[in-house]
């Protein structure tokens, strides 16, 4: 397989167009469930219904509450598609990357953890309970699965021995690392649902407060935070073909084809879990978190750095 | 501005349903014609446009029904449903208005007009400087508001009603202090006592559980929040997101005891208690599931198919665990939140339920204000979904003996 | 490499004049909230030189350390520390004068430094890996004591928590350590 290279400058352009399409496809999917579950048959306007309510909310008046702090509430409504996006860069498409940060895994980790910033000013910036509850329960949702979220990226790149995306692809030539490290593959995934507030950890956006950060946004507010929840999915689910399926590496089709068929099949996992479980609270989810997570994921790290030892540390320093 | 209407058109509207005290009925239909044609229910009114009261408000209800109308985003289109049969008559139309640009620009020009006059009726003796904030306000906001311009005419009016804490606004409604001290929405978290910030008051400060000193803030939930029982009010005490006090109380009308199938009734609620608890699949399938007993064609192996994965499912059981645990005198509400929910599969099965539901809704209405004391907020959602007070079995005796 | 060090010369004045300006604002607004998240937006102008630098895992760090940190502060601030000022507008400023004195010591201090420092002419090419060089430049022959200090450092935040906790396990499962569930106001998903 070809080590992966820095594309042209212009791929920057195609990351958000490819990354709103698989948002796109990720959200039909979640339609398609739905319908299914309601009993009604799957047809086109099921498929477009996606498109169809980003066309309704563009043309919806935008609302605000009283002494609500705008600035606040609308840099955290902007940053969050913008975010999902930054933290797409890095991930490459088949031998391609827009962006080959020398230290792409902790990019993509610090570009994810704006989503804390984001969603609490914009949770507390509508001046609502319910916008603030939500902002604050994705605060202790952070704080539950930051740290796992970390030790899994950790046990990447120590096998790795590199922080790049590109060294990650190259280091799995032979042998994936969902082979060896499963542990770290389920945090990340559960991660994954976590950082996009979906599925099970959509406390911050939970009907039970007549959807908390969401619960005072219309309109073109509305899009940007629904539109960047499926963004951030697509990112991550697109990351975890990088960091843990080989990248592109398969047999007969090409490389680029390979990412774009696992990360699909990722996305899809994603949103089937995100429909069939239900909200995982943060009362219960905090202690799960950091007694079961954080322990099994360091256990794995340690493993990793074992094998990684005992076979003859890959060259230190030459990220 | 026909680009508005082309663009609504294709869209699914976003139905806010508003189950009325009595609206059983009503209700139970609209959610069946909206889940047939896949419309989704809107969580609150910022992300709804189509407004659907179930039933008639009686006295009690009318102005929070308006002050919550007067929340949605315009385009925004209403219906008034007091007779099941006119359901599906009265969507079309409904729907069919939300694409009308026509329609629009009278809505607008309605909303300039009636603004403060919804908020003032909505806030039930609300301090009055509060509406001079939101006329200011309003009109600053529309300046820079993108989305609106298309349709012209709507003005910065929209915006007036999101009454302070729109989010409880919305469903509380009722932010109102009565006692000079109660506060709206965000407000908490951020005062000490007694300022007035926009014409709002601020939170209080109380010791809290931890020993700390932290913020108290009063937020009511209900008559109007989704997946709530029709006419409750739970008046609570917040720090933070916990409960520390709560008082009950019980709006509306006279309503009719369920004279359904005892299953269609189990899994209504629990439809509700599945909302809550964020199994949106699950509830929908509940839901679908209700609407076939009802129509007396469910398919039993379905059915059986259905409780067969709820009571595997280990992230529901999670949710409801340890949630408000009664004892056996309280007859089949007897145990935790799983116990109350597992009660209800067995009667959405065939069994026949033990005890009727007026002393049912009697017995949740006594104990709830004891149960949600301590609870996250979360929680108390869930404690209420699990007790499910069917008010209308409630309300009737009580009117007749009146 | 004219047009990279214009571009370079760009982002860190840029990066230099955002710093200083919301810097500033941290004390000029009125709400706490505005203060903590203009006070990160100075932090993260503050990192970027760093990636100008070649040092982008520094760089990237303090970013994403210092945004967790600040939404961590943000809550404590509002919730817990001090009269929060989400709405009440008040003053971020507190004894002025001492710490106008303090201020303009310091800057005073720092700003002579630069001048009379002899820095160094660069000799040879930058290391292939900044980070790792300037780790070992800093530390050195230190690497083990520093990793030990920092084990030290985490033990002494662990241990403290756990002795300033009022509820220790004894409170939780009962004088045999044997109830369960754990008595505990809200109960969690282990027990």
């Amino acid at each position: 397989m070809s080590p992966v290279q820095q594309g042209p400058l212009w791929t920057v352009l195609l990351v958000p167009v490819l990354l709103a399409v698989l948002a796109l496809g990720g959200a039909a999917f979640a339609r398609v469930l739905d319908a299914r579950a309601d009993g009604r048959r799957i047809t086109g306007s099921v498929l477009a219904a996606p498109l169809a309510e980003s066309g309704r909310l563009l043309v919806q008046q935008r609302r605000s509450v009283v002494a609500s702090d705008r600035l606040l509430a609308r840099t955290g409504v902007v940053l969050v598609p913008v975010a999902a996006v930054l933290a797409a860069l890095v991930v490459p498409l088949g031998g391609v990357t827009a962006s080959d940060l020398s230290v792409g895994i902790v990019w993509f980790n610090a570009m994810e953890v704006v989503m804390w910033a984001a969603l609490w000013m914009a949770g507390w910036g509508t001046n609502s309970v319910w916008g603030l509850v939500g902002g604050y329960r994705f605060v202790v949702q952070g704080l539950s699965y930051e740290l796992p979220h970390m030790f899994a990226l950790i046990t990447v790149a120590t096998g790795a021995g590199s922080l790049s995306v590109a060294g990650a692809v190259a280091a799995q030539d032979g042998l994936w690392f969902v082979v060896w490290m499963p542990v770290a593959f389920v945090a990340f995934l559960v991660s994954a649902l976590a950082l996009s507030f979906a599925g099970p950890f959509d406390t911050a956006t939970g009907r039970d407060v007549a959807g908390g950060v969401l619960a005072e946004y219309s309109g073109v507010d509305r899009l940007l935070l629904l539109g960047g929840r499926w963004l951030l999915l697509a990112a991550a689910a697109a990351m975890s073909v990088p960091l843990f399926l080989g990248g592109g590496a398969g047999p007969l089709l090409p490389g680029w084809l390979w990412t774009v068929v696992k990360t699909v099949a990722v996305l899809g996992l994603l949103v089937w879990i995100r429909s069939r479980v239900a909200t995982v609270r943060m009362d219960r989810f905090a202690e799960f978190g950091w007694m079961v997570l954080i322990p099994l994921t360091l256990l794995q790290a340690l493993l990793v750095a074992l094998v990684v030892l005992a076979r003859g540390a890959p060259s230190m320093g030459g990220m | 501005m026909d680009l508005t209407g082309w663009m609504l058109a294709r869209a699914a509207p976003r139905p806010l349903l508003v189950p009325l005290p009595g609206g059983r009925g009503v209700r139970l239909a609209v959610e069946r014609v909206i889940r047939e044609r896949g419309w989704d229910q809107a969580a609150g009114p910022a992300g709804a446009d189509l407004f659907v009261v179930c039933g008639s408000p009686g006295p009690a209800l009318v102005a929070e029904v308006e002050r919550v109308w007067s929340q949605l985003p315009s385009p925004r289109s209403r219906v008034d449903v007091g007779d099941a049969d006119a359901v599906v008559g009265e969507l079309d139309r409904a729907r069919a208005r939300l694409a009308e640009p026509e329609h629009h620009r009278a809505d607008a020009a309605r909303r300039s007009g009636e603004g403060h006059i919804a908020v003032a009726e909505g806030g039930r003796g609300a301090p009055h400087d509060m509406h001079g904030g939101h006329a200011t306000h309003g009109s600053d906001d529309v300046s820079s508001c993108g989305g609106q311009d298309a349709h012209g005419g709507h003005d910065g009016h929209g915006s007036q009603d999101e009454s302070r804490g729109g989010g409880h606004g919305m469903h509380g409604g009722a932010d109102e202090s009565q006692d000079g001290h109660e506060v709206g929405g965000g407000h908490d978290m951020h005062m000490m006592h007694g300022g007035v910030v926009a014409g709002l008051p601020m939170a209080e400060r109380a010791p809290d559980r931890d020993g700390l000193t932290l913020d108290v803030l009063h937020v009511t939930l209900g008559p109007i929040l989704t997946d709530w029982p029709a006419g409750l009010v739970v008046r609570v005490a917040l720090q933070g997101d916990v409960v520390q006090s709560a008082q009950v109380e019980v709006l509306g009308g006279p309503g009719s005891p369920w004279d359904g199938p005892p299953a269609a009734a189990a899994l209504d609620g629990l439809a509700r208690l599945l909302a809550v608890c964020g199994a949106s699949t699950a509830a929908r399938t509940a839901r679908r599931l209700r609407d076939d007993v009802l129509a007396g064609g469910v398919d039993d192996a379905e059915l059986r198919r259905f409780t067969r994965r709820l009571r595997r499912s280990s992230t529901l059981r999670w949710a409801t665990d340890g949630i408000g645990w009664l004892d056996d005198s309280h007859g089949d509400l007897a145990g935790d939140a799983t116990d109350r929910w597992r009660r209800w599969l067995e009667v959405a099965e065939g069994a026949v339920p033990a005890g009727d539901p007026d002393r049912r809704a009697r017995v949740a209405v006594d104990v709830l204000p004891g149960l949600l004391e301590g609870h996250e907020l979360a929680a108390a959602r869930v404690l209420v979904a699990s007790l499910d007070p069917d008010l209308d079995a409630l309300v009737a005796p009580r009117e007749a003996a009146r | 490499m004219v047009t990279v060090s214009i571009f370079s010369g760009v982002i860190f004045w840029v990066c230099a004049v955002g710093a200083v300006v919301t810097g500033v604002a941290v004390f000029r607004v009125d709400s706490m909230a505005r203060a903590t998240f203009a006070l990160l937006a100075s932090f993260v102008f503050a990192a970027t030189p760093l990636l100008l630098l070649g040092l982008s895992y520094l760089g990237v760090l303090v970013v994403l350390m210092m945004i967790m940190e600040m939404v961590v502060m943000a809550v404590f601030m509002i919730m817990l520390m001090m009269n929060p000022a989400g709405l009440m507008p008040m003053t971020m400023v507190h004894n002025q004068r001492g710490s106008l004195l303090i201020a303009g010591g310091t800057f005073a201090v720092l700003g002579t430094g630069v001048f009379l420092v002899d820095w160094p002419q660069r000799r040879g090419e930058p290391a292939p890996d900044v980070t790792f060089a300037l780790g070992e430049a800093l530390m050195g022959s230190h690497m083990l004591v520093m990793l030990v200090i920092g084990l030290g450092l985490f033990a002494t935040i662990v241990s403290s928590v756990v002795l300033a906790h009022p509820r220790g396990r004894y409170d939780r499962f009962g004088d045999d350590l044997k109830g369960r569930p754990a008595d505990d106001p809200i109960r969690g998903s282990i027990g």
